[in-house]
């Protein structure tokens, strides 16, 4: 049995890890919003251009469409790519099974590393605070370790 | 007098001195007719236009008066002119969608490789197959078109340009930085199918989102909006269908073209220079480095993260603050054109024919219960006195415009001057005629146009053989408006507790016929008591729904519902700017939520999906 000490240690450490920087969903919000922002960007922009025109109409139907329009676009956008990724980055959900691996890193390499670290990690996570994220990292393998190892790892390969 | 007469003046005697305007209204037969379901009135809509406006409308015939003029038909009529009128703008916006499209959609402005004028001008053409096929298959079931079907062009261009991008920029992914020297037309047309393979998801889900958002609301209660949304989820399918097939196949032609070195819509023009390297399709946008380098680590910094979820909070308290005082307002009178001779006439007739309140009609029927229920009818007014300062609102009954019941009138003659000049029936005990056809004979007799009773004449409904159908009184409600953002409106919330009030008050008259009260308002009041429970009924299930395709398509729940209670927030502030612009709740504004969230989704799933494709190495097996 673990002493409450050790629970609130390993939580906080948890916490800090993966809430406040330092945990890879930071780094996937970032990707997504390299991948997608543009494309969304211009989606956004293109709508609003749509029926920009008709806020210089004098219809109320059309007047109201614009703005409403506007509003939609301008929020939209602002939840979509400001407020989405700081949440995905503090509650986002672990990737799919087919997931790209992050740049730089080969697969197959990937994997038998880490083993090992998956194995540390699981002794040292209560089941408790595992329960909100894949409660991965070992408090001894930070993700700048793991980048850096990805990093070498493939320039062996090329 | 006051009726006919605006800004009449009388002298001490009670004698007409002057006036400031007069009004003259021409009733015609009613010759209308059922035509699939709708009623239609062609010949007299025909006369309206060839006699009664062509001779209004006649301005030199009428050099020393100013006329104010409107027709049954006046409203169709203009606001048919309105759309045609304001299609200009929907050319304005194709063209402005050209140069974007121009600008953005390839890599280049100039007409030359990289460039994709020709896809522009494609997406157009999709975007307009789409919206024309979808206005006629609409209106092959029959759908009905309203004034806010206009700007559903504008609508599917925002929807179908966001197509064309996705596309587009699926078909760069998969270049995996090939020469396009290098490139065959089979290998062409193998990189347009993977192309489609990606984007194709991507495209389906937006389309879906969309189309179930504006199907769930076409089972709307609201006519407008049902038909809107039905109209517009024909036409996203168009869109889609149009965009997977049509759109797809040029954009290989027009990979062959870049392929070939040919400049763009001048396709017969080969570029001289092969620089082949200007254009690899491998390099990021200045948009996505933005995002890498300034923006994604602005916002994931921990103050950063800080400050977007306070300033999110403090947007979301907003949002709930403007939804819930967003008031429920009759726009009716904004849909008339501003420069439209019904404007010109509601302003005379406000000026110069202020009503003071909005009638009521209280109809009753069959002759019979008239006869039996005769003395308490005629002392309606104790029923409906003491009611104007709370539900239903109605006007003390001690004037003849807030009060006309020709029972009444019919009582207080027989008792002064007995039943002599009007037919003469004998009268029973009570003052009444004695008998029910006396009665009938009498009630008739007084009402003439001639009889002394003849201001009731249009009180009184009589079927083909002269039997008493029904008769109605007459009552007021008072005016009630509140202020608003200082402007005198009309207090909807006042209003539907008086209508519900009425309906009751003339319910819990068990011991007369039944009645039936109307109020020409009536209709306005119905849409006010609905639209506000349409509203967030069916944005509600849109959302719920846009939630569970989210889920289906992205398979994580956890991603899902962050995505949709994402978007619940959106509209909610979306709500509250409105209330800040002071837009009110009526059929239009209704109809944009509902677009809202079909668009604000799509914004929100395309990053939450990327989300899930990335960073896979804790996950491998």
């Amino acid at each position: 049995m673990r002493s409450n000490f050790d629970v609130m240690a390993c939580l906080t450490q948890h916490l800090l890890f993966s809430y406040l920087g330092g945990s890879d969903k930071n780094e996937r919000a970032t990707e997504s919003l390299a991948d997608m922002g543009a494309s969304v960007f211009n989606g956004a922009l293109s709508t609003f251009l749509a029926v920009a025109v008709l806020l210089f109409s004098t219809s109320y139907v059309f007047k109201t469409l614009a703005t409403q329009f506007a509003l939609t676009v301008g929020l939209g956008v602002l939840h979509g790519l400001v407020l989405l990724p700081v949440v995905l980055s503090l509650l986002g959900p672990k990737p799919f099974a087919s997931a790209e691996p992050p740049k730089g890193a080969k697969a197959s390499v990937v994997s038998e590393k880490l083993e090992k670290v998956t194995r540390v990690e699981s002794v040292s996570v209560h089941p408790d605070t595992s329960a909100e994220t894949s409660g991965i990292k070992a408090p001894a393998v930070g993700y700048d370790e793991f980048k850096e190892f990805c990093k070498t790892e493939n320039a062996d390969e090329v | 007098m006051e009726g006919v007469l605006g800004g009449a003046k009388f002298d001490s005697d009670d004698q007409l001195v002057s006036a400031e305007a007069i009004s003259i209204s021409y009733f015609l037969e009613d010759r209308s007719e059922v035509d699939g379901g709708n009623l239609v009135d062609p010949v007299n809509e025909q006369w309206e236009q060839d006699v009664f406006l062509a001779t209004v409308q006649k301005e030199d015939d009428y050099s020393s008066l100013s006329l104010a003029y409107l027709s049954s038909r006046s409203f169709s009529d203009e606001f048919g002119g309105e759309i045609t009128g304001d299609l200009i703008y929907v050319n304005v916006s194709y063209f402005v969608a050209l140069i974007f499209l121009g600008a953005t959609l390839g890599s280049k402005f100039c007409c030359g490789r990289g460039s994709r004028w020709a896809m522009a001008l494609s997406t157009l053409i999709l975007i307009a197959l789409a919206t024309v096929a979808g206005f006629g298959v609409a209106s092959l079931f029959g759908l009905l078109y309203g004034p806010v079907h206009s700007v559903l062009p504008f609508v599917l261009l925002g929807i179908g340009v966001d197509d064309a991008f996705v596309i587009a920029n699926a078909f760069d992914r998969e270049r995996e930085g090939i020469p396009r020297e290098s490139e065959t037309d089979e290998g062409l047309v193998k990189r347009g199918s993977r192309a489609l393979a990606r984007a194709g998801a991507s495209i389906t889900v937006t389309s879906l989102t969309d189309l179930v958002a504006f199907a769930i609301s076409s089972t709307s209660a609201l006519p407008a909006l049902a038909s809107f949304c039905a109209f517009a989820s024909i036409n996203i399918f168009f869109l889609w269908a149009l965009a997977a097939t049509f759109f797809t196949s040029t954009m290989v032609i027009d990979e062959k073209r870049q392929r070939d070195n040919r400049r763009d819509i001048l396709c017969c023009f080969k570029r001289k220079r092969g620089n082949a390297d200007e254009d690899n399709g491998a390099q990021e946008g200045w948009l996505s480095s933005y995002f890498r380098k300034y923006h994604a680590p602005t916002i994931l910094s921990t103050p950063g993260k800080i400050v977007t979820v306070a300033v999110f909070a403090a947007l979301f308290g907003f949002g709930i603050y403007g939804a819930v005082n967003l008031p429920v307002e009759d726009s009716e009178r904004n849909f008339i054109p501003a420069d439209s001779y019904i404007e010109a006439y509601s302003e005379t007739a406000d000026k110069y024919f202020p009503s003071n309140g909005v009638s009521l009609y209280l109809v009753f029927e069959g002759g019979q219960n008239m006869y039996e229920n005769r003395e308490s009818l005629a002392q309606l007014s104790d029923r409906v006195s003491g009611k104007s300062q709370e539900p239903p609102y109605i006007a003390e009954p001690n004037s003849d415009s807030t009060y006309r019941n020709m029972m009444t009138g019919l009582h207080d003659y027989l008792d002064a001057n007995g039943s002599d000049a009007i037919g003469g029936a004998a009268l029973g005990a009570d003052g009444w005629p004695a008998t029910y056809s006396d009665f009938a004979t009498t009630v008739q007799a007084y009402v003439d146009p001639r009889g002394p009773g003849s201001r009731y004449v249009s009180d009184l409904s009589l079927d083909g053989s002269d039997e008493i159908q029904s008769y109605r009184v007459k009552l007021e409600y008072v005016r009630l408006t509140k202020t608003f953002r200082g402007e005198t409106i009309d207090d909807s919330d006042k209003q539907i507790e008086s209508m519900d009030a009425t309906r009751e008050m003339v319910d819990s008259w068990t011991d007369l016929q039944p009645a039936f009260p109307y109020s020409e308002k009536f209709i306005s009041i119905e849409g006010f008591k609905i639209i506000g429970t349409e509203l967030y009924r069916n944005v509600g299930l849109a959302i719920a729904c846009v939630g569970l395709i989210v889920f289906l398509t992205i398979g994580n729940i956890v991603m899902a519902a962050i995505i949709t209670v994402n978007v619940a927030f959106c509209i909610i502030e979306i709500l509250g700017f409105m209330f800040a612009l002071g837009i009110v709740i009526d059929s239009v504004s209704v109809i944009n939520v509902v677009l809202a969230v079909g668009l604000s989704i799509d914004y929100s799933a395309h990053v939450g999906h990327c989300f899930m494709t990335k960073g896979a190495f804790l996950h491998m097996e």
